[in-house]
């Protein structure tokens, strides 16, 4: 059964169908959400969000060429602004806790830790379209023709953001001087 | 950091890297000779979000009582006379959600239960009544119902003879999610008796006589509404009791900064001391957004509380301050290790000291053009000269959109910043879109 298929039956309200494309995007909507997100706790919520969204706007989705992961990722992206709009901060202490490989070592596990919240850390640092470019582009290994198809923009133009972003990254990623924050210390100290 | 890669070199290189479709993880982004290509080799190696069964079982839970909310669509038009052969269901998928998921579904399986029950009880209603010469509209939802778990291959064949064509999807029909009876149940016309019921079995036995009722028109509205949901993600808990130390208590204020003493802060009104040495005290500034975290001091030790009101001065020289501003450049504050701070005040007229790195401001101001070294590049168009600042830019060409605001109008460009005169507008206001001559003042430094 092709996915043209299924969306439509799922237009139709069939929970088969509706619970098929679940399964087939939920996984990928949800990394795309929690790079970009304070906490996984964040991230499922808004992933639940982005689902209750399709099955609310599939009786009005018409395929207009544009891949239905291309709706669903835009679902996600606005999700994700409005998600920074109440929150009104950035991302910033929450550890993940699912952030990990499976069968992990405890060292493993804590190194993983540290890895992801640096890696959120250096996400945070970039504008919303670079987000979207490096994880689509280069987590879910989409081509760039892909990652313009799911942003609406010209390949070009996914390599100069994707470009750019980099060299934010670049200049954040595995440095330790820079900080978002301090510790104090005390006077007597 | 230093790059001679233009976006279309590095795109090709990161193809020969990273082709799509892969997943593989690299083994080692240690030896990539380019900046910026082991910074796509970090992050395509980082450690990837997973996805519990738990959380996917609490979406999914959400997404069913979305779908289960929504007013009925029509979805299958019945013919006049319809056969329906139940055949084995095709593999459902949504099964192989639930069913990792005992708890959040415990209602959902004694709903079909409920649901198989009933289906029986419609079945022999069906067998009882099979006298009636004109049935009234039944729905596929008895084979959407058995789609759920039967065991073997039921080779009751049931036909339906709808009084009325009916395009509405079946309203009658318990959902997943219903425990109630339906008030109206569809009766369905047998042209033999069923061999064999279906083999799905009710955990048990009905206390009381089905009240299922034939219903000589169908309803075109939904009747049948969840009445339980699972439960959604449990409310997260920011911090957690600390029970080695139980009367410790750690307060977390996050808010605006509205002053700055010279020994705190204050936020949303509450005074927050600090460490004189405290390194953010020397760059914090009001209107940053912070999270402080710190204790709460007895108020007879705190400093200036003679009186028997309650202290609000939480003694925060211990403890983390975060800055939290939306504008991530405004939260960019490198310390040298010996105590120096330099903080990135958003434009290019404070560049960082040789020990930082300066990552945000090199990006915005290292290679700037234009001819202005007043901010972040913006949108900013318009003609005009503009004389009023330093830099004696023309006025033509890129503008700055700054934090403040808007210029506009054909006024001069004074001190203050606001207004006019495009291309530039350093002082201190926002570059603008308009037109007209930016003559005025130098701008404030």
């Amino acid at each position: 059964m092709n996915i043209d298929s299924i969306i439509d039956q799922a237009r139709h309200g069939q929970r088969e169908a509706v619970s098929t494309l679940y399964e087939m995007f939920v996984e990928r909507i949800f990394r795309y959400i929690a790079y970009r997100v304070d906490s996984d706790a964040d991230a499922e919520d808004l992933t639940a969000e982005v689902f209750v969204k399709m099955v609310e706007g599939l009786p009005q989705y018409t395929s207009t060429g544009v891949p239905f992961e291309a709706w669903l990722y835009r679902i996600a992206s606005a999700r994700v602004i409005d998600y920074r709009r109440r929150s009104n901060r950035r991302p910033s202490t929450d550890l993940s806790d699912n952030l990990s490989d499976e069968g992990d070592s405890p060292e493993d596990h804590i190194q993983n830790q540290e890895e992801a919240e640096g890696m959120r850390r250096a996400f945070a640092l970039l504008n919303g379209e670079q987000q979207q470019v490096l994880i689509l582009r280069i987590i879910e290994r989409k081509s760039h023709q892909e990652v313009a198809d799911v942003m609406g923009k010209s390949v070009t133009a996914v390599k100069s953001i994707q470009h750019r972003a980099l060299q934010v990254l670049a200049g954040q990623l595995g440095e330790t001087k820079v900080r978002h924050y301090v510790r104090g210390v005390k006077d007597d100290d | 950091m230093m790059t001679n890669m233009t976006p279309e070199e590095l795109a090709k290189v990161l193809d020969r890297a990273l082709p799509s479709g892969s997943q593989a993880r690299l083994a080692s982004s240690g030896s990539a000779a380019d900046p910026l290509v082991q910074a796509a080799l970090e992050v395509a190696n980082a450690p990837r979000p997973v996805l519990t069964d738990a959380a996917k079982s609490r979406m999914a839970a959400k997404m069913f009582a979305a779908l289960d909310a929504l007013p009925a669509t029509p979805t299958v038009e019945a013919p006049p006379t319809q056969t329906i052969t139940e055949t084995p269901p095709p593999p459902s998928l949504t099964p192989s959600v639930l069913p990792r998921r005992p708890i959040n579904f415990l209602l959902t399986g004694i709903a079909a239960s409920a649901a198989a029950v009933l289906l029986v009880v419609v079945g022999m209603l069906a067998v009882l009544d099979n006298r009636n010469a004109a049935p009234t509209p039944t729905s596929p939802s008895v084979a959407l119902l058995n789609t759920d778990e039967p065991t073997e291959t039921p080779t009751t064949e049931v036909t339906a003879q709808p009084t009325e064509e009916s395009t509405e999807f079946p309203t009658t029909e318990p959902t997943e999610f219903s425990t109630d009876e339906p008030t109206e149940a569809p009766t369905v016309q047998a042209t033999e008796e069923p061999t064999v019921i279906p083999t799905v079995q009710p955990t048990k036995a009905p206390t009381q006589a089905p009240t299922v009722q034939p219903t000589e028109e169908p309803t075109s509205a939904p009747t049948q509404a969840p009445t339980e949901r699972p439960t959604s993600a449990p409310n997260r808990v920011t911090e957690e009791p600390n029970l080695s130390t139980p009367r410790e208590t750690v307060f977390i204020i996050e808010g605006q900064v509205e002053e700055v003493l010279e020994t705190g802060v204050v936020i949303a009104g509450f005074e927050v001391k600090l460490s004189e040495r405290h390194p953010l005290l020397r760059v914090l500034r009001a209107g940053d957004w912070v999270r402080v975290e710190g204790k709460f001091v007895d108020e007879d030790d705190a400093p200036g509380n003679a009186g028997g009101l309650p202290s609000f001065v939480l003694d925060l020289t211990e403890t983390d301050i975060i800055l939290d501003n939306p504008t991530e450049a405004d939260n960019v504050v490198e310390v040298s290790p010996d105590g120096e701070v330099w903080r990135d005040d958003g434009t290019c007229r404070n560049p960082p000291p040789s020990w930082a790195t300066g990552g945000g401001w090199q990006e915005r101001c290292g290679t700037a053009g234009g001819g202005n070294t007043d901010g972040n590049p913006g949108q900013g168009q318009g003609q005009g000269n503009n004389n009023g600042n330093n830099s004696n830019n023309p006025g033509q060409g890129q503008g700055n959109n700054n934090a403040g605001g808007l210029g506009q109008g054909n006024e001069n460009n004074n001190s203050g910043g606001q207004g006019q005169g495009q291309g530039n507008n350093n002082g201190g206001g926002g570059g603008g879109q308009g037109q007209g001559n930016g003559g005025g003042q130098p701008p404030r430094p």
